[in-house]
């Protein structure tokens, strides 16, 4: 799908995508949304620990991208910015869901139309202990700087905190996870 | 780009998360995604530069161009500036026999809540059931119903009928199910019935053939509803506009981005030791609204100007209005930092402000209407709050 869009996007740089995008092409946007939705999903999944629910996220940020895309300063940082939309939607479905009942991180692989193939994925149960004993909000830092690798700068703006508030809360995080996870 | 130095521990965390969120997501196709989103209406680039500019700067362009308004009118006479305009919408519509089924209207697509009760052909749980109807409008599912019973339905509508077609088998009934629903909305369109004319779904007739409320968790173009992100719940009448919401902990911000426009609302308000400094040692907190006006009344960084009881719902409430300390303001820079909800980390920068303190039960919520600073426009709103509010009752 990706070749097919060459063909009619001229620029295929992250800059030349977003603004052909902003400008209306949907070939542009359509081509963001191929590069970018795996990874999206991927970091929407460590926040929700359930693949269709980390899909669900994403497909519901595709609408807030396009109305905010005009408003992104640095076309570079495309994925990074994806990625806090994809986390913030996962965050707002686990918070709805955990008011009401206690969501639990998938512990078993998940069915094979979802992950084609199950044996490159050998579970790892302590981090997948320890991410069911977090919030959705610590799993949304843990996601965003870990497989995303937002800056302090962009956690902040995602998170809605200072970058010390940041520092201070990855820390004891990072602290209650050296004493929860092995050496795995 | 990394300015968070990563430790060896750190940098085995990354490999393990990367690992364990390895997942393929189902193959799509991202033009017809793209169409999708497209669809969705987007602020005009005037709207799409003022959304750019930082929440005070808008608060001061607002300020000034109603500031020019007011002094307009007295020059010009309010009556040129303000001509009555009375809109029927119902005149616009074409009769019945000519209209087309397509996406549902913007005043649909909203996230509805309703308590389904015991359905046993279901056999759900007990708990609020949210029905939502996508962006698009072209797609309506329930959630926390059962598992398996998400309803997931195309979505179409003529006139006051809403067409569904589920798109999975699942719940007893088949691919492709039709169903057909009367569907009215209250005055102020926040309730929505659906009464089932037909449907080849019995299970799904039965899960949403009733009354929903509206939520304003999420994008709507209705300002009346319930937010059940929090707390307890509670409902609200907001001016109409096209909202998006934001939620933290104990925190939701709903938010027109072309105006600014909005509502504001934390639980168990905090302050900060020192409104100046960045590394944000909390104020001790103590519970109610009283205490949070001592709390800023010993505050150098802010002027207490009034702080007026009154009346909430039945409660005790203060309506507080704040100044930032003009001369003498201790912060070398501009940012104050005022106050954050206790169970968030997080913290919200402040300046003049114009503040509802609710005390319910033990709690107590603070809403504040960004860019209302007039009791005569913001008390309406203000009043029509219902706290706690549960979902079937009236909000009236």
């Amino acid at each position: 799908m990706s070749a097919a869009f060459a063909t009619t996007v001229r620029d295929l740089s992250p800059e030349g995508l977003v603004r052909a995008a902003v400008s209306g092409d949907e070939l542009a946007f359509a081509t963001i949304i191929d590069r970018h939705r795996a990874s999206m999903t991927r970091v929407a999944y460590v926040v929700c620990g359930d693949a269709d629910v980390a899909e669900e996220a994403v497909q519901a940020s595709w609408p807030i991208v396009w109305r905010r895309l005009p408003s992104l300063r640095e076309p570079d940082r495309l994925g990074a910015w994806l990625a806090s939309i994809a986390v913030n939607e996962a965050r707002q479905l686990v918070r709805r869901r955990t008011r009401r009942s206690v969501v639990e991180i998938a512990v078993a692989i998940r069915d094979t139309d979802t992950a084609p193939d199950p044996s490159h994925r050998v579970e790892d149960l302590d981090l997948v202990r320890a991410l069911a004993g977090l919030n959705a909000e610590d799993r949304a830092l843990l996601a965003l700087r870990y497989i995303a690798g937002l800056n302090s700068q962009e956690l902040g703006r995602a998170l809605g905190m200072s970058a010390s508030g940041l520092r201070r809360r990855l820390a004891r995080l990072l602290a209650r996870l050296r004493s929860e996870l092995s050496d795995g | 780009m990394d300015d968070l130095q990563m430790t060896s521990f750190e940098r085995d965390l990354a490999r393990r998360l990367v690992a364990y969120g390895a997942i393929e997501p189902r193959p799509a196709n991202a033009l017809a995604l793209a169409r999708d989103a497209m669809a969705t209406r987007r602020p005009s680039g005037i709207a799409a530069a003022w959304t750019s500019l930082r929440p005070s700067a808008r608060a001061a362009i607002a300020v000034a161009i109603l500031a020019t308004i007011l002094v307009a009118s007295v020059v010009v006479g309010s009556r040129l500036l303000f001509p009555t305009q009375i809109v029927d919408r119902r005149s616009t519509e074409p009769p019945p026999s000519l209209l087309v089924a397509g996406p549902a209207t913007e005043d649909l697509r909203s996230r509805w809540l309703a308590d389904v009760g015991s359905i046993p052909s279901i056999g759900n749980g007990s708990g609020p059931v949210t029905l939502t109807i996508d962006p698009t409008g072209s797609v309506l599912s329930l959630a926390n119903l059962a598992p398996g019973a998400s309803f997931a339905s195309r979505a179409t509508i003529a006139g006051d009928v809403l067409k569904l077609e589920l798109l999975n088998a699942g719940a007893g009934c088949a691919a492709g199910a039709n169903g057909e629903y009367h569907q009215a909305q209250s005055a102020d369109r926040s309730r929505l019935t659906l009464e089932a004319i037909t449907d080849a779904c019995p299970s799904r007739s039965e899960a949403v053939s009733r009354s929903w409320d509206r939520t304003l968790v999420g994008a709507t173009t209705v300002g009346a509803g319930l937010v059940d992100s929090m707390e307890p719940n509670f409902w609200i009448r907001l001016p109409d506009a096209n909202y998006e919401s934001r939620t933290l902990d104990d925190f939701i911000e709903i938010t027109d981005p072309t105006t600014g426009g909005g509502l504001v609302v934390m639980k168990n308000p905090q302050g900060f030791a020192d409104s100046c400094n960045p590394n944000q040692v909390r104020y001790p907190y103590k519970p109610g609204a009283s205490a949070f006006v001592d709390y800023f009344r010993q505050n150098q960084a802010f002027v207490v100007v009034s702080a007026t009881p009154l009346t909430i719902d039945g409660h005790k409430a203060i309506h507080l209005v704040l100044a930032a300390r003009v001369t003498g303001a201790p912060c070398p820079g501009a940012d104050l930092y005022a106050y954050t909800p206790k169970a968030c980390e997080c913290h919200f920068f402040s300046g003049d402000d114009n503040l509802y303190l609710v005390d319910v039960d033990s709690d107590t919520f603070m809403f504040e209407l960004p860019l209302a600073s007039n009791p005569a426009t913001d008390l309406p709103v203000i009043q029509s709050i219902r706290i706690p509010y549960v979902p079937g009752e009236s909000s009236q």
